[in-house]
């Protein structure tokens, strides 16, 4: 079992390698290998599912309302954004090799990413929470 | 092109696709890793629990990192730049040791706490991540 600051030494020693592996791949003689250029590129061609991902996990790890849209299933948002991104996947892997997206639909992904980590995967949830819409109380 | 040019084209891709297969080794390595975090019956240890607590506790600049990363990587430009790629990461980590010096995550939610604002602080920080990126950090369009 990993106690938290072990996790946290590992998100820390991530963060950090990735850091000078881009500064390393930025000096070399290869053009163009950065983390930033090949994120870049696959953001921009078959694999814009980055930019959603990006944009929920903002929503997720940084935002969040208090009263998440599904309530106290705290697995259904996880199934929905797995399903989501499987779809996004789909999608980009039967389009052309030489597809590249618009700038603006870039907006649109991050945005709508964004807006499901806040209001559907939100942590910042209080425990227990009492839907109108919930019968079970009534039951 | 030559047979030299060649020969360099050709390790360069093969290099690109070494560094692509490390990227996509991390994030499967941080993805089983919070996969079984989030199973073992531990509360509170997860990658997510972690940087959440770790932004309660004061790391504004995260948030501002994650803005300006997405505009680096997601909002290329068609023009020309705005100041030079060395300069805008120097503009960009330049801001983040002004929000660390001056405290700016303090001040920011004691204002939104005495004005009584619902407003998230995190919201602030991630935008002003955004223009920030957007300003003095984008890619070219294309350059492969």
């Amino acid at each position: 079992m990993l106690d938290i600051k072990t996790v946290e030494y590992i998100v820390l020693g991530v963060i950090g390698f990735l850091i000078l592996f881009n500064v390393y791949l930025n000096f070399n003689k290869i053009k163009n290998d950065t983390v930033n250029v090949i994120l870049k590129n696959w953001a921009y061609s078959k694999y814009f599912f980055i930019t959603f991902i990006w944009g929920v996990l903002g929503g997720h790890f940084f935002l969040g309302t208090t009263t998440p849209v599904f309530g106290n299933n705290w697995w259904l948002p996880v199934v929905l954004v797995i399903i989501l991104v499987a779809f996004l996947v789909i999608i980009g892997k039967r389009l052309n090799k030489d597809f590249r997206i618009k700038r603006r639909y870039q907006l649109l992904l991050l945005i709508a990413g964004l807006l499901y980590g806040h209001f559907f995967w939100s942590q910042r949830h209080i425990p227990q929470i009492e839907f109108p819409w919930e019968v079970t109380s009534i039951l | 092109m030559n047979v030299q040019e060649f020969k360099t084209l050709i390790t360069n891709e093969k290099f690109v696709k070494k560094v692509q297969y490390i990227l996509i080794g991390l994030f499967l390595f941080v993805l089983a890793l919070d996969v079984y975090l989030a199973l073992d019956g531990k509360d509170g240890n997860t990658v997510s629990n972690i940087i959440k607590d770790k932004t309660e506790n004061g790391l504004f600049i995260l948030t501002y990192f994650w803005g300006a990363i997405a505009a680096n990587l997601f909002f290329v430009r068609f023009n020309k730049p705005t100041v030079h790629g060395i300069v805008g990461s120097i503009i960009v980590i330049g801001i983040t040791l002004l929000i660390a010096i001056f405290n700016v995550e303090l001040h920011t939610t004691n204002f939104i706490t005495s004005h009584e604002y619902s407003f998230p602080v995190y919201f602030l920080s991630m935008t002003f991540g955004l223009v920030v990126g957007l300003l003095f950090w984008r890619q070219e369009k294309e350059r492969t």
